[in-house]
């Protein structure tokens, strides 16, 4: 093992530290006063994916916001949009805090059915179906996929393509809302 | 002299000259027919799952793209903190140099551009196996308390 550095970057986050095995990394000073602290968001690919299109939904414009300020800055762009930033990432963190609050079980059973399926969408219709009910019950936020013309993939009855590995706890809890939306008709 | 051979009265029966086979399957316009249909529907169905196809990436294409400012505004948070603390660090060292200036030394704009060293220590000691178990840990004082020297 080499006792010298050989990195000619700085390492930029935890993870990375922990790969090149520096544990006495000296940047870890906390950020200025004057800079506000901001959670970070704290969730993992699997949930991310199941919240991304409510995300987008919702932050629309801070997202938005903050690629122009990035596009404008250019190479100053990290240290100039950090208020942008902040926004996103507390314009995020609601959604996903809201997810939590009102859809609790079916954007888990979502995120298990990505996790499941190596985070194809097109693996967890069903999963996703129930979590776009719900969510636009409760939160009026829809997954939209700009210039589709129309065809949108991942409403019931879209698809050719089969799940090849279906996720089966997501698969009974769709058929049994199906079976509870019968009864109530009925 | 024998008689000569003549055709029967009522003249010969007519040569069957074609074949006496049971005719199987379609008319060749039918298979013709049958081999455009069927192929036209096979295209169709190919066309429509390449389009499901292209909208399946697009769609993963776009939850990647409503992501992106949320993961670029923490990476950035993070090489901000970083660099600053870095900068922090080397104003402390270099205080008592009156004519060092802290700043970016890769390029003469005054653009923000993140250290390309890392001011690092290893922890050689911890976890290290047996052939240098026992060695000091060179960067600081060591986690283990030292052995009380009876005096």
């Amino acid at each position: 093992m080499s006792t010298s550095n050989t990195y000619d970057t700085i390492s930029t986050s935890v993870a990375t530290d922990k790969r090149r095995g520096t544990q006495y990394v000296l940047e870890n000073g906390k950020l200025p006063e004057e800079i506000p602290h901001v959670k970070e968001i704290g969730a993992t690919t699997g949930p991310l994916l199941s919240a991304s299109y409510y995300i987008g939904d919702r932050c629309h414009a801070f997202n938005d916001d903050f690629m122009l300020c990035q596009k404008e800055n250019g190479a100053n762009g990290p240290v100039k949009c950090l208020k942008e930033g902040r926004r996103v990432t507390r314009c995020a963190a609601s959604v996903i805090r809201d997810l939590n609050a009102s859809c609790k079980k079916e954007f888990e059973l979502h995120y298990k059915c990505l996790n499941y399926s190596n985070m194809e969408f097109k693996n967890c219709r069903k999963a996703e179906n129930l979590l776009n009910d719900c969510v636009f019950n409760n939160l009026k936020l829809i997954k939209r996929i700009p210039d589709d013309g129309g065809k949108e993939v991942f409403k019931p009855g879209h698809q050719i393509y089969k799940p090849v590995h279906p996720h089966y706890p997501s698969e009974r809890a769709y058929d049994l809302k199906q079976k509870e939306k019968q009864t109530q008709t009925q | 002299m024998g008689r000569q051979d003549l055709p029967p009265i009522k003249g010969y029966e007519p040569i069957q000259w074609k074949r006496n086979l049971p005719s199987r399957g379609f008319r060749p316009s039918i298979w013709l027919g049958m081999l455009i249909g069927l192929s036209s529907y096979g295209f169709y169905k190919l066309i429509q799952g390449n389009r499901e196809n292209i909208e399946l990436s697009r769609e993963k294409l776009w939850a990647r793209i409503n992501l992106i400012p949320l993961l670029q505004a923490e990476q950035d948070r993070d090489v901000v903190r970083r660099t600053l603390s870095y900068y922090n660090r080397e104003a402390e060292i270099m205080k008592d140099v009156p004519w060092w200036e802290v700043r970016n030394t890769y390029s003469d704009k005054n653009e923000f551009q993140p250290p390309h060293t890392v001011l690092v220590g290893k922890q050689l000691d911890k976890n290290h196996g047996i052939y240098n178990g026992n060695s000091r840990n060179r960067w600081g004082p060591d986690d283990s308390p030292k052995k009380e020297t009876s005096s």
